[in-house]
């Protein structure tokens, strides 16, 4: 349905109009996946490591500097759900505008159908379907995002890109807006690309599960795969820095040595050289590809396997 | 209470808002030992944050703590009651007695200061050291949080560390006048995940070498069970349920608890295989009416009696649980 290859984007670093500055900072480094029709890939990683720049991407709102973004079939919609609902709602907008405004946008509906769908899609959501009078800053978080949903969901788009959708809800909601998001996708048959960073997400919503560092990605499997045998070296750090209940995982004993790396200043080996415990010299001089490893659908970008 | 470093009593702060009065804290009552870590588990609106910083006297307009609420912190050896405090005298204690880090670093910090002085200025502002002493202490404390070239980090500007550098820089803050209780409110929530493993095993270091207590606020019930000693739930600003650690977590006696703990993702549940439950409604408004139990809306266990009043506290072997129906 959607196929990505070797996306790149580095934004540059102007300290001022006169600047003669040519850093930039490498947000995506060559990015490439497949997505398939109602499947959910998700993406994990930390903050930098440029997940939501892949995002935004993939729907042209930041075009990607050099790589392919193909859609088939080409006339596929794609929408976005944000992480935080209360900034990504007009509050001067009723909700049933709000609803249904990517498709009176694209012209799939007139003015006097506004009501009905709006009706539909609120029900389709699991809200009250007459409160489309209402306005955003009538609603709690959690409600919030269950609009956002049916705004994203309305045009019938076939991938739903969700970034970061459950991080800024209250923890007994999150759950509710996960089974939602899953319940939808068997209904509507959407695929999605699911992004968080919180890895117990991730693996319970994904088909695929790709682990991003540094505008790469490091790893690439089913989640069942991912975590009961992972490859990489930072899938293993973020695995085991996870609060796991009634694990005694004990997290803050953990030895983590080093910070994020410096997307500025990339140097030409492996971008977790300098954090990971099992390095080689190799790793220090030059990039691992993404490969397959003994399993076809479970590849790794690390020297250790290759 | 000889033992205890912190009793609070009845702590009831109220809101008065221009349309309604809001009751963002209901008659808490808690303690807090030496060398504990206690953690405060709630969702928005549950009053955690409220709470501590009732605790600080930093309750302004329109808010109030109600007068018969006691704090009483241990000083030397007898309790004062920081209800009672003049503004003067609470000065005196916040960031000297009990101090407090926050969720997000680089709002606490000056953008126009430098940090190495910014780090030391609680020991200048409480009278223990003069600016130049100040300074020399600070790279000492920035040494002892673990901040790598700290002579030179402590001329740099907020902007210019990672949000990690920065909670650590802001711990150093804290401990500088080795406090009795640091209040820690939501402090790895804005962090990525292995800088929070990193951030509490800073907390749990100093914590042991300096014994002090602290008050460990969170939303993530699976972080705290191995890293504090005791867990306080809180829902709609009442205390639902408290005990040790462990055995809130094994064993949860309130609904809440019990319906909190299964609607968090675990790492090994997958799509398809696994259902994650949902609780079903949401957090009750701040200033929406409750005359029973806060939890009764959203609870598999409710019954009539639930709607129609407020449950007490039931008490048994260190256990507190508010509920009529827990399970034991």
């Amino acid at each position: 349905m959607l196929t990505v290859k070797d996306l790149v984007k580095h934004f540059p670093l102007k300290a001022g109009r006169f600047s003669s500055s040519e850093e930039k900072i490498h947000a995506l480094n060559g990015v490439s996946f497949t997505l398939g029709k109602k499947q959910t890939l998700g993406i994990v990683g930390e903050s930098g490591c440029g997940k939501s720049t892949l995002a935004k991407a993939i729907l042209g709102i930041k075009p990607a500097d050099s790589g392919s973004i193909t859609l088939d079939p080409p006339d596929t919609r794609m929408q976005y759900i944000f992480q935080d609902p209360y900034l990504s709602l007009d509050p001067k907008m009723q909700v049933k505008d709000i609803i249904t405004e990517p498709m009176t946008a694209a012209g799939m509906i007139t003015k006097k159908e506004v009501v009905k769908e709006a009706q539909r899609l609120l029900e389709l959501v699991g809200l009250p379907k007459d409160w489309g009078t209402k306005y955003p800053h009538e609603f709690s978080g959690g409600q919030r995002q269950r609009i956002c949903i049916g705004r994203a969901i309305s045009s019938r788009p076939g991938i739903v890109i969700c970034d970061e959708p459950v991080s800024s809800l209250d923890v007994s909601i999150q759950s509710q807006i996960l089974n939602l998001l899953l319940e939808l996708q068997d209904k509507l048959e959407i695929s999605y690309i699911f992004i968080a960073h919180n890895i117990a997400v991730v693996l319970y919503m994904s088909d695929i599960v790709s682990v991003m560092y540094a505008g790469y990605i490091v790893e690439s499997a089913n989640p069942q795969e991912l975590y009961a045998d992972p490859m990489h070296p930072y899938t293993k750090l973020l695995l085991s820095v996870v609060p796991e209940i009634g694990k005694n995982k004990r997290i803050f004993e953990q030895k983590i040595t080093g910070e994020v790396p410096d997307l500025i200043h990339m140097e030409a080996g492996c971008p977790f050289y300098s954090r990971c415990p099992v390095h080689k010299d190799v790793c220090r001089t030059a990039i691992p590809q993404l490969k397959p490893g003994e399993k076809s659908d479970h590849s790794c970008a690390c020297w250790l396997y290759q | 209470m000889k033992d205890k470093i912190l009793e609070v009593k009845n702590l009831t702060t109220i809101f008065h808002n221009v349309n309604q009065d809001v009751t963002a804290v209901d008659s808490l009552s808690f303690d807090l030992a030496p060398h504990e870590i206690l953690a405060m588990i709630g969702e928005s609106g549950s009053g955690k944050s409220v709470t501590n910083l009732s605790i600080m006297q930093l309750i302004d307009e329109p808010g109030e703590i109600a007068s018969e609420s006691q704090i009483l912190f241990k000083d030397g050896d007898r309790y004062i009651d920081l209800n009672k405090m003049t503004e003067k005298e609470m000065e005196r204690i916040r960031g000297d007695r009990i101090s407090m880090i926050f969720q997000e670093p680089s709002a606490s910090f000056n953008p126009l200061f430098r940090l190495g002085n910014q780090v030391g200025e609680s020991l200048r502002l409480h009278g223990r050291s003069t600016k130049e002493e100040a300074y020399q202490e600070a790279l000492k404390l920035l040494e002892q949080v673990h901040i790598p070239n700290s002579t030179l980090r402590a001329q740099d500007y907020p902007f210019q560390m990672s949000g990690g550098m920065l909670q650590r820089m802001m711990i150093a803050q804290a401990l500088s006048c080795h406090p009795d209780i640091l209040i820690a409110d939501e402090p790895t929530t804005a962090l990525d995940v292995t800088t929070q493993a990193q951030i509490l095993g800073l907390l749990k270091e100093k914590q042991r070498e300096t014994g002090m207590s602290v008050i460990f606020i969170t939303h993530d019930l699976a972080l705290v069970e191995d890293f504090c000693n005791r867990i306080m739930i809180l829902y709609a600003g009442s205390l639902m349920e408290e005990g040790k650690a462990k055995d809130v977590i094994s064993h949860p006696m309130h609904p809440y608890t019990q319906d909190l703990l299964s609607s968090i993702p675990k790492p090994g549940m997958f799509k398809g295989v696994d259902k994650l439950f949902a609780i079903p409604g949401k957090v009750p408004d701040p200033g929406e009416k409750i005359t029973g139990c806060p939890y009764a809306k959203r609870c598999s266990r409710c019954t009539e009696e639930c709607q129609a009043s407020k449950p007490g506290i039931a008490e048994k072997d260190g256990r507190k649980v508010r509920c009529f129906h827990a399970y034991c």
